[in-house]
């Protein structure tokens, strides 16, 4: 069974100071013109209700670190040896899925239409922050889900992240099996829309939660990075 | 008579698209790169001044200033803006042929990857410093490249990843390319990739930034 969580826009929508933070506009010589549109983005997405998501409890039947496979119920996911490795100690696996929806993939095409490439950006960034939102509320609501029964959880990791090929998008896709979320995948394995995330979060008494993201990348050229530490 | 020059390159440099923009606040009310791009065209300056004299040197400003960590992306965006407002007036001589690019640059994002951002600022600031940009958009085969490149027989390629799982598309994506287009130059970027990744898998330079694209293609057409 799918567990679906639905939201409005305004309850997952960015905190308006962190995304200053995260658009780069953090100085009063950018922050004039980004907070203007800001604000107008803000009133066009206001009455957005697609933002849904959820995910599927499945047991965890066998994990084999050394070839990077998941098994379960559902069948196998070839994750990649780190975040197999992250799943040790799981006796279940929840799969997810979360979308933002099309709102602002069409925004945003329709600013580039235009040539308005910072109204764009700002639509872009805040569709990302959106939906990331949405799944934390979600991974939340799991994590205490599990709590109540003694059981932790670990962190969310996605295909395309931490060596875990984006063809795994199949796999997941098919253990997921039927969803009411709308998001479909290409040829490509890349999501539709394209505001969505999905991956999977490991169950268990023993689980532990790692760092992710920027925590566990070595890259000293990413633009994030640089956020980061500006900030 | 280089005042009016100097005026448009700074509406480029500090993004004042026009009179009506309200940004940068220090040149509020004033004209913006379309008032004044439309008033060198009547005051006799050439197209190809305006682009060389004003417009190039202005978006190489920014460029240098965003790799230097001087101004942000919101800022660069502002600039791009301001130098396409500049840039409509000019189109009738891009398409006469009375302004001269550079060369074409066929951009995109690796299959599989749909981050945009870095490859979007890349293309607009190419753009700017004087070259066709081609751009492919996201998600973009070895087969959209080999297209564009029948299309625009000697065009250089601009290939962008964020994921360090799409980052290896690139390789057989070149390779693919060169077997159709031999001896097609190719420029990567993206957070993952470095110089000697863009060695390994047979590209001709690794762009850190967008300014460092623009140093490279410009080398190799001077």
């Amino acid at each position: 069974m799918f567990r679906t969580f639905t939201f409005s826009f305004e309850e997952v929508c960015p905190d308006k100071q962190v995304l200053m933070g995260y658009l780069q506009a953090p100085t009063e010589e950018s922050y004039l013109p980004v907070s203007g549109i800001v604000e107008k983005v803000f009133s066009q997405l206001r009455h957005t209700k697609e933002i849904i998501g959820g995910y599927r409890i499945l047991p965890c039947e066998a994990l084999d670190v050394k070839a990077g496979v998941v098994s379960c119920s559902g069948g196998r996911l070839q994750t990649g040896r780190r975040v197999c490795g992250y799943m040790t100690g799981a006796s279940k696996i929840a799969l997810f899925l979360c979308t933002a929806g099309e709102t602002f993939t069409t925004l945003s095409h329709a600013y580039q239409q235009e040539g308005d490439f910072l109204e764009a950006f700002v639509v872009e960034s805040i569709g990302s922050a959106t939906v990331e939102n949405a799944m934390d509320r979600i991974q939340i609501s799991l994590g205490e889900e599990m709590a109540a029964t003694g059981e932790k959880i670990t962190n969310r990791y996605s295909p395309g992240y931490c060596e875990w090929a984006l063809s795994g998008q199949r796999d997941l896709f098919a253990c997921i099996g039927d969803q009411p979320t709308g998001i479909t995948i290409g040829d490509s394995c890349l999501m539709q829309p394209i505001k969505s995330v999905s991956g999977i979060i490991g169950i268990g008494e023993t689980v532990r939660k790692r760092p992710y993201g920027c925590a566990v990348c070595n890259s000293t050229t990413c633009v994030y990075r640089n956020i980061k530490r500006r900030n | 008579m280089n005042d009016l020059i100097d005026k448009l390159g700074e509406c480029v440099e500090f993004g004042k698209i026009n009179q009506a923009s309200p940004y940068p606040p220090t040149m509020k009310g004033m004209p913006g790169a379309d008032e004044l791009t439309k008033e060198a065209l009547e005051a006799g300056f050439s197209p190809q001044m305006i682009l060389n004299e004003a417009l190039i040197p202005a978006m190489n400003r920014v460029g240098n200033k965003f790799t230097e960590g001087k101004i942000f992306v919101p800022q660069m965006l502002l600039s791009a803006k301001a130098m396409n407002s500049a840039m409509k007036h000019l189109k009738p001589y891009f398409q006469n042929g009375e302004i001269r690019r550079k060369g074409v640059f066929i951009i995109g994002t690796v299959q599989g990857d749909l981050h945009d951002i870095g490859k979007n600022l890349t293309g607009m600031m190419v753009e700017g410093a004087g070259w066709e940009v081609i751009d492919l958009g996201t998600d973009v085969s070895a087969e959209k490249y080999i297209q564009a490149l029948d299309e625009h027989p000697g065009a250089v390629c601009g290939m962008s990843a964020l994921l360090t799982t799409t980052m290896s598309n690139m390789q057989p994506m070149i390779a693919a390319i060169r077997e159709k287009h031999p001896g097609t130059k190719v420029i990567v970027g993206g957070a993952p990739l470095n110089a000697e990744f863009a060695r390994q898998i047979g590209a001709d330079a690794y762009g850190r930034d967008p300014q460092d694209d623009i140093n490279w293609l410009d080398s190799i057409v001077a």
